[in-house]
């Protein structure tokens, strides 16, 4: 019931959702996955099959074809 | 929880998921990298040792061609130095050309000379030549005057012998005569027996031949004939001597034995002195 948003007589009065210290917790993490993502990309992006193309080769292997590096 | 608190969960989630492919592609593409990198930190070293063996060979070689260009430097300059005295043996070899043209030369101005002389002695020999034959033919010419004047010294010789024989022949017959004619005076009557010139005739049909010839001191001719007083030959009888090519001379008997005689030549007929042989016919008359 609680789940449906209905109050059960007697029960506690639900409290409305706020802002807290999980939350930026949250935001902070956020922002470092964020930072991560980013680093990791461009530099996945350096070692990437220089066959594929811009920004895609972040998420493509070499596999068993010879290392081939972009020229940047 | 707050809407904010959602939605930064959902992009969490999202960003991890992202992070995560970002990551394992990154760790395989990184592990590629690495093992292409160690190869060809391999190949790296391989060829940095076959860079050394290079070098070392090279640095072989460079001395070598070190050690060989100095050789060649030398040969060089030994080869400079032979130029120049080739140089210089060319120079006096072209001096001593240069002599020998003019040597030549002069050579060539005396042989036109020696042949200029030579030619000047072969028409001296040659003139000398048909001078000596002139001589030799009036020598040969004068040698058969001489022999001709020679035959006719002894022809006349023979002739001058046979009228001194004549001569004499007549004195005797002039001597027989006259001792006759006193006979005749002091017997009265002369002799038969003998012929008008006083020698006896020889038998009829008298026939001998010369055995001998001889040459009396005195210089008449004396002959040996196969015929004697057997064949009633006697002293002073008159003979003919014949050969082949008829009567050569008149002979008288000088000495007689059994079957031989002497007799003296009293005429020879004019240049038949040779034909007096052994074998000659001897007649009593012709």
């Amino acid at each position: 019931m609680n789940q449906l948003g209905m109050q059960m007589p007697g029960a506690q009065r639900r409290r409305s959702a706020s802002l807290n210290i999980y939350t930026g917790l949250l935001a902070v993490a956020v922002l470092c996955l964020l930072a991560a993502v980013l680093m990791v990309g461009v530099q996945a992006n350096k070692v990437g099959p220089a066959d594929s193309g811009e920004y895609v080769r972040a998420i493509q292997t070499h596999g068993d074809n010879p290392v081939k590096l972009p020229s940047n | 929880m707050h809407a904010l608190t959602k939605v930064l969960v959902v992009i969490g989630a999202f960003l991890s998921v992202l992070l995560a492919g970002l990551s394992v592609a990154y760790t395989a593409n990184v592990d590629s990298v690495r093992d292409e990198y160690s190869q060809l930190k391999k190949q790296i070293t391989v060829a940095n040792a076959l860079v050394d063996d290079v070098n070392q060979q090279a640095a072989a070689q460079r001395e070598s061609n070190v050690a060989e260009t100095s050789d060649l430097r030398n040969q060089t300059t030994q080869l400079i130095a032979e130029l120049a005295g080739l140089q210089s043996e060319n120079s006096r070899l072209q001096a001593d050309v240069a002599s020998l043209h003019q040597a030549a030369s002069l050579h060539a101005a005396q042989i036109d000379q020696f042949l200029a002389t030579s030619e000047t002695y072969a028409e001296l020999n040659s003139k000398q030549s048909q001078e000596l034959g002139m001589l030799r033919s009036k020598e040969l010419e004068g040698a058969r005057r001489e022999i001709a004047l020679s035959d006719r010294i002894n022809e006349l010789e023979g002739r001058l012998e046979v009228s001194i024989e004549t001569s004499r022949s007549l004195q005797e017959r002039i001597v027989d005569l006259r001792e006759e004619l006193e006979y005749a005076k002091q017997d009265g009557s002369g002799t038969q027996i003998q012929s008008d010139t006083g020698f006896l005739k020889a038998p009829v049909g008298f026939r001998a031949s010369v055995t001998d010839v001889r040459r009396d001191p005195a210089g008449s001719t004396l002959l040996e004939i196969n015929a004697g007083s057997s064949d009633n030959l006697r002293e002073n009888m008159k003979l003919n001597i014949v050969g082949e090519s008829g009567y050569i001379a008149s002979a008288v008997v000088q000495l007689v034995d059994d079957n031989s005689a002497i007799v003296r030549v009293t005429v020879l007929k004019a240049g038949r002195e040779n034909e007096l042989r052994e074998g000659n016919i001897v007649l009593g008359t012709l």
